[in-house]
């Protein structure tokens, strides 16, 4: 390790100011309260290891708020973008996530615009008693992963990155995935669900859930949005788009005052449908990539991987 | 419904702390903006002197109701406006006022003394218990833009879009720390209408519920909860009460 560290250090510290030239720098940074958040870090310093943040990346892929078109003075203007960043100490799990959003928005030209302006790099992590991720779930988005001395291309970006580092022979092994950590993982078939959609399970966690939304707000894989529109005294009018989320009263209405969705029973459901099955082109598809944040946020403790193990229990009872 | 600007606009004040109005004045560098598409006919913070324009197209009211003469003032405002929006949370539940309990007569007495016996009020009510509100601003107060948001979507034929959730869902995109799940701290965040940016929980105090409560809020399972974090249920029911959330 003595003789590791300082060449450990030359590969960061050549990556950081290769990356840092061109692109503000975004890392997980640990707050003084506890809560792991998305920051900017200037020049540095470079982190040591990947930590799941509170909100994930579609944090800055996938804005809050974004705007999406302004009319002002009888013009139109198209939303402005900001300029290109890294983000570096990003975990697996979450560049799984990042390779499902951007199927989900492969046709979305604000979201591809932005993700264009990305350069993601991953590193190891460590793995808590709430991770459960799953090296066979999907594909990893990404540039670089880079793991004490050594470093991966995960894109074509990312292997011209590491030669202007200077970084010429690149790691051949697997990428160090946390090993053991889909024990927990219900394998729960779309059938054994339908099957199960009066089970006891989802009328006693509904009781319990708040409808907070923290489970999907924070869930790397979690994208639904809402329009909304705005007006300012000066006469501009703006759209924005801005994330929804399936805890909420209105999200299962539509016109008529029908709710597609009444209830926390059925909210519940839809996310965990969502979650283990897809929707629409992604249909079957598992999107939870196991990092564990719903069940961290959770006021009151629900967790889908118990909710599924129940399922499983009381399918056919 | 459209405005040609400037709009006729009366701010009228019933039993509150006028704090509604600072807020709206709080909008330092809009309010120039804002003097051009407005003309204001009542503004008691402003200027004592009372507005008796016979149409008025827009009166925002701030306060409940506690007297005949009250109802009254609000019955003429409401026939001579075209839109009637309700700000604050005294003229959308009652608010703060509406705590008051107990014996009416007593309680006027040890505040007025004798004078006090021969006023004619009764218990705090919202303006809705009268007439029709055509748009409704929540908090104690409101956020200074959503006055401005509320005027400048009026002047365009309509009323700001928001969503329906709660103030966690703010609290979770600003990343807090969370005070219910920490500190088991009685926080209101699940149940109360979202729109202030979580400002309470993000300055580390825990939410009063100010905002009003949200659609299909789960109380019993936020009154476990705290029961759980031990409070005592006299305790719950007067942090649900403060802002009109118990039922
Ligand atoms: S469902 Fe939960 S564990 Fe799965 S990806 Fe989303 S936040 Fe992570
Ligand atoms: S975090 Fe928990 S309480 Fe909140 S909406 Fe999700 S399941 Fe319900
Ligand atoms: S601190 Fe309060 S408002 Fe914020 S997430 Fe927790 S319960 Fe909700
Ligand atoms: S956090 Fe709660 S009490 Fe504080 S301003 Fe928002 S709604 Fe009101």
């Amino acid at each position: 390790m003595i003789f590791g560290d300082p060449l450990e250090h030359t590969l960061r510290e050549k990556l950081l100011s290769s990356l840092g030239q061109a692109r503000n720098l975004w890392a997980p940074c640990l707050g003084k309260d506890g809560i792991c958040r998305l920051q900017t870090i200037g020049a540095g310093p470079f982190p040591a290891l990947a930590q799941p943040t509170m909100i994930p990346l579609k944090k800055l892929l996938l804005p809050y708020r974004e705007t999406v078109w302004r009319y002002q003075s009888g013009r139109f203007r198209a939303a402005e973008m900001t300029g290109p960043f890294a983000v570096v100490g990003v975990t697996l799990c979450e560049l799984q996530a990042v390779w499902y959003l951007d199927q989900v928005f492969a046709a979305d030209e604000s979201y591809q615009t932005r993700r264009a302006n990305r350069f993601l790099v991953g590193m190891p992590c460590e793995p808590d008693s709430n991770c459960r991720c799953d090296q066979a779930l999907m594909p990893l988005a990404g540039d670089i992963f880079i793991d004490q001395e050594q470093a991966w291309a995960l894109s074509t970006a990312g292997e011209a990155v590491l030669h202007a580092c200077g970084c010429t022979s690149q790691a051949e092994g697997p990428l160090p995935w946390p090993v053991g950590m889909t024990a927990q993982r219900p394998a729960i078939t779309p059938e054994q669900y339908a099957a199960a959609s009066d089970a006891p399970v989802w009328a006693e966690a509904a009781s319990h859930c708040l409808s907070c939304g923290a489970c999907s707000a924070v869930c790397p894989t979690c994208y639904c949005f809402d329009m909304l529109d705005d007006a300012a005294l000066d006469g501009t009018v703006s759209r924005s788009r801005i994330w929804d989320n399936c805890f909420f009263a209105e999200h299962g209405k539509v016109a008529g005052g029908y709710d597609f969705r009444p209830g926390r029973a059925a909210r519940l459901r839809f996310r965990m449908e969502h979650k283990f099955f897809g929707f629409g082109s992604l249909r079957g598809q598992n999107s939870c990539v196991g990092c564990g944040r719903c069940r961290k946020a959770c006021p009151v403790d629900i967790d889908l991987d118990q909710i599924a193990a129940r399922l499983k229990g009381e399918e056919g009872s | 419904m459209k405005f040609v600007p400037p709009i006729k606009l009366a701010w009228l004040r019933f039993t509150s702390c006028s704090g509604c109005q600072l807020t709206l004045l709080n909008n330092e560098d809009s309010l120039a903006e804002l003097a051009h598409v407005v003309e204001l006919h009542n503004f008691p913070l402003l200027s004592s002197a009372c507005g008796n324009a016979e149409a008025l197209d827009v009166a925002l009211v701030e306060g409940s109701l506690t007297s005949p003469g009250e109802v009254e003032r609000l019955l003429a405002i409401r026939r001579k406006s075209r839109l009637l929006v309700a700000v604050g949370a005294c003229a959308l539940t009652g608010g703060v006022n509406a705590m008051v309990k107990g014996e009416r007569h007593k309680a006027m007495v040890s505040i007025y003394g004798k004078a006090g016996a021969e006023w004619d009020t009764f218990p705090p009510q919202p303006i809705h218990h009268f007439v029709k509100v055509d748009g409704q601003i929540p908090g104690c107060p409101p956020e200074p833009h959503e006055l401005l948001q509320a005027i400048a979507a009026i002047l365009h034929g309509g009323w700001p879009s928001h969503q329906v959730m709660p103030v966690c869902m703010e609290c979770r995109i600003n990343e807090n720390r969370c005070l219910l799940e920490e500190d088991c701290a009685p926080c209101l965040g699940p149940i109360t209408q979202a729109g202030c940016d979580a400002l309470c929980p993000g300055l580390g105090v825990p939410c009063e519920g100010c905002r009003g409560v949200v659609p299909e809020a789960n109380r019993d399972e936020l009154y476990r909860l705290f029961i759980t974090a031990g409070l005592s249920e006299q305790e719950i029911r007067h942090r649900l009460e403060r802002f009109g959330a118990a039922l």
